[in-house]
């Protein structure tokens, strides 16, 4: 129907009204407008209203924006027109004047037929129309929508309108969080309250001509699904009315009209992944190898390393051929010297983080004044494969969390292949902060892969990456938030610090308690405060998500895409920093499972160094010399596990038989370097184990790091197996298996709990 | 379904302090003094020191056998051939003699003896620089402070010892580490401070036996204090582990060395140590001593090197008793016993000579700590304890000038009392204990060495009694040492020297412990066949040996040029300063095997 123009007459009345009024003038009609006064309707804000209110006070929503919902009126309207549509919208209102004739035909135009819910129609069986609306004149919001449709009490929308106070995060998902409704709940209210239909997109085939008109960059940006088009509309299902620039995009996109499908967030995701998923694994695998190739661990070594590497052996092998005895002195001397060298700058460091604080201090007070309305979305990332039994644990750490669950987009990340967890996380009907993520079966089957998947959905702001088995502590991911906020802009990366709830179950897990006690709490610190690299640790490392999507996030191709990433960071003149808060993680328990997991680590160290040695020169004119050296202490430094075997059996051999080839192997100078190594520089390491026990206040375990050398004979019998795999599988990742742990673990303190109702906390209970 | 928030039984919030220990209110704190400061302090004193023991040592060869024989070690460890770690020996606590590593590297420093005092010059600094930073701790300003510690910096006794290179600036340098790691561990609680007093308790029994004593006691107070805070028993367990692990590590890397170089893993206990008996024959001791005897040494000892006790110790005991203050009592006990133990160690080997001025070093250091202590603890006395504490300080620069005069058992401090006062050499001039100052007798063999003898292993001689000789010749190749290759191969040679070494170096005393003299008591008098003296200094003999074993019963004469300045008591000819082992004319042998 085309619109009339208003006449002129009616035009310069409505703009006198408006003046008298002091409302603004607006014209909806393109045709007659002068441009200053059009303003477009935008047809899904105009679903706002019902038809009968809208009839009823003559006024349409014709805009949203910024959370402001602009009405025009043909008239001024009264307190109680104003009352209704601000009741109504649940939103912000303003109000302008329009020409009479203009705002009737837009009324007209807008309640128009929709597409036919017959059901007796099978292509249109997936379409539900809206239930009836409550009697006009009564206020509808959403609250009083879903106590009137018995989902929720009063009680429950009352403390749902407190959080919301709070968090400024909308009712009905703060309600969803919570448990009190479901999200098909939801939807069915808004559907109710917006007068737009419901979509089922549980089996759904998108058109896949819809699907082509919008590019699936935008698709997730909006979090819309094109579902199907006809010559002048666009059908797209959506979680929410769109704003204004939403459907200026999409309009911009297709030229075509836009009518919209109600449907949850979580279905949306899913449709996506499921119509995307095979863009979006291509991405996640291949993103920073097409972008930065090398920086890709892809190949173990490159051509020129190769040819390095042989000509270094030949020329050791003639050496040895031609001056044994020197050849061999000399190679126990740059190997003593590079213990000594690598010893002495960790001591170093990890000695001044003792006598310092160099972690970024926010205080309780810095986090009393955070205010919720303005926390950011935050996406945790949790891959996962065969775990679950783990999941309830999972669940529970995250729920211990404090920040604001509407704010949470927590993805578990599946392989496609994994029936044990996928099944598991489905029959356990999560909140919808909870996101099942499953990665399409492909190559590399690695965590950093299927993080990238991931991160590719991601909605928050900030992104942060846990285990399965972590256990944050509550307020971490305040503290990060409020650390990023008064912090160094170049800072792109927070890490927390690691250690175990279960370190007293067996000597085993007492020794990884003691090392990432020293790593954690002195090693990384003192690396922080030097400015260098920080070779990230596993999990609890925060990232600014769109700085890391412009890193190309991680290698798919390294075991230890963590220490790598840190790198990267480093490289590209982004900072990371520490925090003093801790995810308590479980150590592993089980020898095998652990030399497994540190053969891992140590042949990811190695690939992560070859990566980036592959030029010198370059890495060296990226980070400076400082950074330089320290790369080469700490993920070169990992080449002294393989030493360390070599070393302690001549030794040992010597004491044995005294041998004098083994003697005339340490003249004096590397003797003493040697000895001062195995007496002073073992000691030393094994005394900060305990210093970084003390400083942490784990007290009972200093006993227990006085057996560190023990320990790193483990660590030897790991590297040397993580070295070959390097060889044999370089991209192998081998699982760490988790649920070991005793698995009695009394509760420790919560953030202070906020008083909920009755109902609610039942339902959680439940 | 349920989901409940399980939190981990590890959860516990980290914390980087453990029990506080210190409850007492003392007003505000002093801020600590910036590195900066304190470097500057340490350099400036560095440098003072140095040249004032230069001085007094190289140009007045007012020059300590002991430190002599530390720095002969050092040198060997460089210079010999072959080079072995195993040269510092193990008749003294090693690090004593491996501080002066660095500088024996470079030839004209150790061969010139400027090793002396720029090693001791430099620990004496630094001590004196912590005692500064340990004051601060004690909240005294540095307007206050300033003078106290400038009135220890110029006592006499310590401008001795800062410039003489023994082993007293060494271990007080690291006993006064270890005191403000300690004292900061009691005032901040925070366990970096007790790591950091732990490991420097380590290398302290590494510097002198004694602080094992030291070290056990600290544990103890350590987990009665803790105990007494009511924290709890892990806390306890891992802070005594934390502290006395290196402690532990360190001795049984000790012993362990002992068992396998020396074959005698417990040797170093009894053999000597770091309590020596200075008087070599020129001071009558009293033959049988009693309690009274040693108190009244150990009284003119407390007057002489550490005054400040007579306030300390009972201002201490009062502070425990009123405020229950643990540290108190810590200081007081370490002066007391340690005057205790010095009294006990002379009465049980029945050594009057072993109550010496320099063995007191460690009660000055406490002493002194203990007075900034009573400053921190009796906040309405602050400026009286100040104003007392420097007057004694003061005084004590006299008394320790008079004890350094007169005062009959100590390490030529009489003879540096006289150099500081006349400003003259005192080559060749006898000291308190009856010992001949000076280094002319080495010097003037060690210049017959470097113009007569060549080649390898040419002369064989008891480098534990000619250190001196070997160090200024500069030249350690041409001596055949028991170091080089073991006392078993040595004794072998000096056995049938015939024909495999063509000189023999031997000292004159027959007393002086010299494995050669004990093995031809009469070579330097020519009474040897085979073994001809041809030069001799007023301490060493050259010995010609025969290149054949001579047939028993002939004699040799020979002449023998002999230069020295004479004078002193030359007969008794021991070192100046004692290196004689405790209660023993035989040396124990420090074996030196090849070590790998």
């Amino acid at each position: 129907m085309n619109a009339p123009t208003a006449t002129e007459h009616s035009r310069r009345f409505a703009r006198q009204l408006a003046a008298d009024s002091g409302l603004p003038f607006v014209t909806i009609d393109p045709a007659g407008a002068d441009p200053d006064d059009y303003l477009a309707v935008n047809p899904l804000a105009a679903r706002l209203l019902s038809e009968q209110v809208c009839r009823h006070f003559t006024m349409l929503p014709v805009s949203y924006a910024d959370g402001v919902v602009t009405i025009v009126c043909a008239h001024v309207p009264d307190a109680v027109a104003q009352d209704i549509a601000a009741s109504l919208t649940g939103r912000r209102v303003e109000f302008a004047i329009a020409p009479e004739p203009e705002v009737q035909w837009a009324i007209e135009d807008t309640f128009a037929a929709w597409p036919s819910s017959d059901p007796a129609d099978p292509a249109d069986a997936t379409f539900t129309g809206p239930a009836p609306v409550t009697h006009p004149g009564y206020p509808t919001r959403v609250g009083d929508l879903l106590v009137a449709r018995g989902y929720a009490t009063d009680e429950d929308v009352a403390y749902g309108l407190a959080e919301q106070e709070r968090t400024g995060s909308r009712l009905g998902d703060i309600l969803v969080s919570h448990g009190v409704i479901s999200e098909a709940d939801l939807v069915a209210v808004l559907a109710e309250q917006f007068q737009l239909p419901v979509v089922d997109l549980t089996d759904y085939e998108p058109d896949p001509a819809a699907l082509d008109l919008l590019p699936e960059p935008l698709t997730r940006h909006l979090r819309v699904v094109p579902l199907a088009v006809d010559q002048t509309t666009l059908y797209v299902a959506m979680a929410d009315v769109l704003d204004d620039e939403t459907v200026a995009s999409l309009r911009e996109h297709t030229n075509l009209e836009l009518r919209g499908f109600l449907a949850s967030r979580n279905a949306i995701d899913l449709l996506l992944q499921r119509v995307h998923g095979g863009e979006y694994v291509a991405v996640a695998k291949s993103e920073l190898l097409s972008r930065f190739p090398d920086e890709s661990a892809n190949r173990v070594i490159t051509g020129a390393q190769k040819a390095f590497f042989i000509i270094v052996l030949l020329v050791l092998i003639v050496c040895l051929i031609l001056w044994l005895k020197t050849t061999a002195i000399v190679v126990m001397a740059i190997c003593s010297l590079f213990y000594l060298t690598t010893s002495f700058y960790k001591f170093w460091l990890t000695y001044d983080a003792l006598g310092h604080t160099y972690e970024i201090d926010v205080t309780p007070e810095e986090l009393d004044a955070i205010d919720e309305r303005d926390l950011p979305m935050y996406t945790i990332l949790v891959p996962l494969y065969r775990e679950a039994a783990v999941i309830p644990r999972l669940v529970g750490g995250i729920g211990g969390l404090d920040y604001p669950k509407t704010k949470l987009d927590v993805r578990l990340l599946c392989e496609e292949d994994d029936d044990e967890t996928v099944p598991a996380i489905l029959a356990m009907n999560l909140p919808p902060h909870f996101k099942l993520v499953v990665v399409p079966d492909a190559q590399p089957k690695t965590k950093p892969k299927a993080c990238n998947y991931g991160l590719l959905q991601a909605d928050g702001e900030y992104v942060v990456i846990y285990d399965a088995e972590d256990r944050p502590d509550p307020d971490q991911l305040k503290k990060v938030v409020a650390a990023f906020r008064k912090s160094d802009s170049a800072i792109t990366c927070i890490q927390a610090k690691l250690n175990y709830f279960n370190a007293d179950q067996n000597l085993l897990t007492r020794w990884f308690t003691t090392e990432y006690s020293m790593w954690f709490d002195l090693m990384l610190p003192g690396l922080d405060a030097q400015g260098v690299p920080i070779p990230l640790g596993g999990t609890s490392n925060h990232f600014i998500t769109d700085r890391l999507i412009d890193l190309a996030a991680w290698d798919p191709f390294n075991v230890t895409e963590d220490a790598d990433l840190g790198i990267r960071l480093h490289k590209a003149g982004y900072k990371t920093a520490m925090i003093d808060s801790t995810t308590y993680e479980e150590a592993n328990s089980d020898l095998q499972n652990w030399i497994n997991q540190r053969s891992r680590w140590i042949k990811g160290y190695i690939q992560t160094w070859l990566v980036h040695m592959r030029n010198p020169a370059k890495l060296a004119g990226q980070v400076g010399p400082k950074s330089w050296f320290s790369f080469q202490m700490m993920v070169g430094g990992t080449f002294i596990f393989l030493l360390n075997p070599i070393f302690w059996g001549l030794t040992t051999l010597f004491l044995i038989t005294q041998a004098g080839w083994i003697e005339e192997l340490f003249p004096p100078l590397v003797f003493y370097l040697a000895a001062f190594q195995l007496f002073i520089g073992n000691f030393i390491f094994m005394y900060l184990n305990v210093a970084g026990c003390v400083q942490r206040g784990y007290f009972e375990l200093a006993k227990w790091a006085l057996l560190s050398p023990l320990y790193w004979g483990l660590m030897s019998l790991a590297a040397w197996k993580g070295f070959i795999q390097l060889f044999t599988n370089p991209f192998y990742w081998e699982k760490t298996v988790h649920g070991l742990d005793s698995g009695d673990h009394p509760p420790a303190a919560a953030p202070p709990a906020r008083p909920a109702p009755a109902s609610v906390t039942a339902r959680e209970a439940a | 379904m349920a989901i409940s928030v399980e939190q981990p039984r590890r959860y516990r919030p980290p914390h980087s302090a453990g029990t506080s220990l210190d409850t007492e209110e003392h007003g505000p704190g002093v801020a600590a003094p910036r590195a900066l400061y304190t470097v500057l302090i340490v350099l400036v004193l560095w440098i003072l020191y140095s040249l004032l023991g230069y001085q007094t040592t190289v140009n007045a060869h007012v020059v300590v056998f002991d430190a002599l024989d530390r720095l002969s070690r050092a040198f060997l460890v460089w210079h010999n051939d072959p080079q072995k770690l195993a040269a510092v020996g193990f008749s003294y606590p090693p690090l004593t003699t491996m501080v002066l590593l660095p500088s024996a590297i470079v030839k004209p420093i150790a061969t010139g003896l400027i090793a002396l005092p720029v090693t001791s010059a430099f620990f004496a600094a630094l001590t004196v620089g912590m005692l500064d930073r340990i004051m601060a701790r004690c909240d005294m300003p540095l307007m206050l402070r300033a003078p106290l510690v400038l009135a220890f910096a110029v006592n006499p006794m310590w401008l001795f010892y800062s410039g003489n290179g023994m082993s007293e600036a060494v271990y007080s340098a690291f006993l006064a580490i270890a005191l403000y790691f300690f004292i900061s561990w009691y005032v901040t609680s925070e366990p970096r401070f007790l790591i950091g007093s732990g490991l420097t308790l380590a290398v302290l029994v590494l510097t002198r036996y004694g602080f094992i004593v030291w070290a056990f006691l600290l544990c103890i107070l350590i987990g009665v204090a803790l105990a007494r805070r009511q924290a709890r028993k892990i806390e306890i367990e891992g802070s005594v582990i934390a502290f006395a692990a290196p402690v532990i590590y360190v001795l049984a890397i000790w012993i362990l060395f002992n068992a396998l170089i020396v074959g005698d893993p417990f040797g170093w206990v009894n053999g000597a140590t770091s309590t020596q008996a200075v008087n070599s024959a020129g001071v009558n001791e009293l033959s049988q001593l009693d309690f009274n005897d040693v108190a009244k040494r150990l009284l003119q000892l407390n007057v002489a090197v550490f005054p400040l006790a007579f306030l300390v110790v009972p201002g201490l005991v009062v502070a425990f008793v009123t405020q229950r203050n643990d540290m108190a009592l810590w200081l007081s006990s370490f002066i007391v016993i340690g005057i205790v133990i010095m009294g006990a160690d002379a009465l049980i080997n029945d050594r009057e000579g072993l109550l010496t001025l320099r063995d007191s070093f460690p009660m000055m250091i406490t002493a002194f700590v203990g007075a900034g202590w009573l400053y921190r603890s009796f906040v309405g006395a602050r400026l009286i304890l100040w104003i007392v504490t420097l007057v004694i300080l003061v005084v004590g620069c006299y008394t320790a000038w008079m004890g350094m005069k007169d005062y009959p058992f100590q390490s030529l401090e009489q003879a540096y009392t006289r150099t500081l006062f006349t400003g003259k050499s005192q080559e060749g001039t006898s000291s308190r204990g009856g010992y001949t100052v000076g280094i002319d007798p080495e010097s003037q063999m060690a210049a017959y060495v470097k113009q007569n003898v060549s080649g390898r292993d040419a002369v064989l001689t008891d480098n534990a009694k000619t250190f001196g000789v070997i160090l200024l010749s500069g030249q350690p190749p041409k001596y055949f040492l028991r170091v080089d290759k073991g006392d078993k191969k040595w004794k072998e040679i000096l056995n049938d020297p015939w024909g495999k070494v063509p000189y023999i170096m031997a000292t004159n005393s027959p007393t002086s412990g010299d494995l050669v003299t004990q093995r031809y008591p009469n070579a330097v008098t020519g009474g040897t066949p085979g073994l001809t003296p041809i030069f001799a200094t007023d301490r060493y003999t050259m010995l010609k040996v025969a290149p054949t074993a001579p047939a028993s019963g002939s004699s040799t004469t020979g002449g023998t040029s002999r230069s020295g300045t004479g004078g002193g008591a030359t007969s008794s000819g021991a070192n100046a300063a004692g290196v004689a082992p405790r209660g023993t004319t035989t040396t124990r042998t420090t074996t030196v095997t090849t070590a790998p």
